[in-house]
């Protein structure tokens, strides 16, 4: 996959976010946008344009669904790489799930049955979208309520897709300490598992709590938890970028977003400089 | 067929949820699943399926939302129970992108349409039909005739008129121009015209006469003005007074 920039601390592009960001431009290194919002909306990928000449933008889709048997529709990936173009994104990324099947639309990333041989063929997908769109492609850990009672763990399973395609990995981290106490398992076990220095990108959200689980909601603050996990994963590999994820509840204080990334700037900084890899 | 398939089954019909612990055979023979895919399905604890399906219908209803955000909220604030019904009997097909939300507000538009809620599925029908005309960027491709053609050259000219692409005419039993509550839409046959002059511009709205309404609706690219004021009921001057505004406004042009 080569070496990827070092983009440092980001910030989810969001409508309810737009003014305040152009405000802040000055604390926030990057943005990620999604990318079904801009794939074949003209005066929305116009906006882009304009902000990808202030902001390094990564385009994070929801909807390619590569863990689907059919392969990703054409016209999909014909806009997809021509977002990614226009905007001069340094990678594209979407999650390791499927959103649909020929018959129903979940609208949800839904887990996949965490198997070698699905791992093989979804790792073969990627490679293929990755040169389909002509940029490095990340894959994200999703956040799963239906634990299937798989024969690989979920990191086990992630290992074996990295390990047979080229593409790197987007690790939530707010997702996988979801997971972790959803399901109960540790996740410095989980970290042990994956081949980390494929980690390229992380997010950090907050969740929210519900009776029977805790969701993946992106309406809170990153929680100590969370900023924990980055830190034992910064110590133990070098990372390009850092995104701060929020989609609901926002604050009325953007400076509360702010301290955000700028703490997950500080983080990623932490790292001994001779270990940071990247441009 | 296979698990994906099964669990979407199970993720959007309670039903097909309930056969995997009354009659997993039954489930299996459906889907064609293997018995290591049953067991995966069958090891996974309830809790999980049930946030999931929630999480579905949240989606679902973010989705139409996005479309029709006053039904939405008029829906789940009066009629809790009915949005229930609609949401968990519905199954979305996979559609293009750009058309997010869009089938599902159609289904629920016809849904509230068939059943004894007619000022809620008139301002439904208004939201739609302003979600699709903010999306008409979305679907258009090549240029539009009206631009190469230039600005309208008056009533003047013998070429028939048609509407500017990003017209649409509307009739309403309620006078949806209102707004919320919608249970207080005042009952009124309502004419209402819609136009999107641009795709930078925001949607205009105008409620128009009966008469109005008629004229736009003649004007269909096959009738000159001369035919669209011999056709009209009322006096020919005032006729071709109101084409010419609704050129003015560019609602219309020579085709
Ligand atoms: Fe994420």
């Amino acid at each position: 996959m080569g070496t990827l920039p070092r983009l440092g601390s980001g910030l989810g592009y969001r409508a309810e976010l737009a003014e305040d960001i152009d405000l802040h431009a000055d604390r926030i290194d990057w943005l990620e946008v999604i990318s079904e919002h801009f794939l074949f909306a003209r005066e929305a990928r116009e906006r882009l344009r304009e902000l990808a000449r202030r902001f390094p933008v990564v385009p994070h889709g929801v909807e390619l669904s590569i863990g689907s048997d059919r392969e990703p529709d054409a016209a999909y990936l014909e806009a997809l790489a021509s977002l990614v173009e226009d905007v001069d994104a340094p990678w594209f990324s979407d999650h390791l799930c499927f959103t649909r099947t020929d018959e129903v639309a979940l609208g949800l990333l839904a887990p996949l049955p965490r198997t070698r041989q699905v791992a093989r063929r979804l790792a073969g997908r990627a490679d293929w979208v990755r040169r389909t769109v002509g940029r490095p492609f990340l894959l994200e850990n999703i956040t799963y309520y239906v634990d299937l009672a798989t024969p690989l763990t979920e990191a086990q399973f992630i290992a074996e897709v990295l390990e047979h395609c080229d593409c790197g990995l987007l690790l939530d981290v707010a997702n996988l300490d979801i997971n972790a106490r959803n399901h109960g398992f540790d996740p410095l076990d989980f970290l042990d598992t994956l081949p980390l220095e494929r980690v390229v990108q992380v997010h950090l959200a907050g969740a929210g709590e519900e009776e029977e689980m805790t969701l993946d909601t992106h309406s809170e603050a990153v929680p100590a938890r969370v900023w924990d996990l980055l830190e034992e994963v910064v110590a133990r590999t070098p990372v390009q970028a850092a995104l701060i994820e929020r989609d609901a509840n926002f604050p009325d204080d953007f400076t509360e977003l702010l301290d955000e990334v700028g703490r997950a700037r500080t983080v990623l900084a932490s790292r001994p400089a001779e270990l940071i890899g990247g441009a | 067929m296979g698990l994906a398939d099964a669990l979407a089954a199970m993720l959007t019909n309670e039903d097909d949820l309930a056969l995997l612990r009354r009659d997993p055979t039954a489930l299996r023979d459906r889907f064609a699943l293997t018995e290591n895919e049953l067991a995966m399905l069958a090891g996974a604890g309830p809790a999980g399926y049930r946030v999931t399906r929630r999480n579905v219908q949240a989606k679902l209803r973010r989705a139409i939302g996005g479309c029709l955000p006053v039904t939405v909220a008029h829906l789940h604030r009066h009629h809790p129970d009915l949005w229930e019904r609609f949401a968990s009997g519905l199954v979305r097909p996979p559609q293009p992108v750009h058309r997010h939300g869009i089938w599902e507000s159609e289904r629920l538009t016809d849904w509230l349409t068939a059943r004894d809620l007619a000022p809620v599925a008139d301002y439904a029908r208004y939201e739609l039909e302003r979600a699709k005309l903010r999306r008409a960027d979305h679907d258009r491709t090549g240029r539009d005739p009206a631009d190469v053609l230039g600005p309208g050259t008056g009533t003047g000219t013998d070429r028939p008129l048609t509407l500017s692409s990003d017209v649409r005419i509307l009739m309403f039993d309620h006078d949806v121009t209102a707004g919320p509550p919608l249970a207080d839409l005042p009952v009124r046959r309502t004419h209402v015209v819609l136009h999107r002059p641009s795709p930078s511009s925001h949607l205009q709205t105008y409620r128009v006469s009966p008469g109005t309404a008629l004229l736009l609706a003649g004007c269909d690219g096959t009738r000159t003005t001369q035919q669209l004021v011999a056709c009209a009921a009322s006096d020919p001057a005032a006729v071709r007074t109101a084409l010419d505004r609704l050129m003015a406004a560019d609602l219309v042009r020579p085709a």
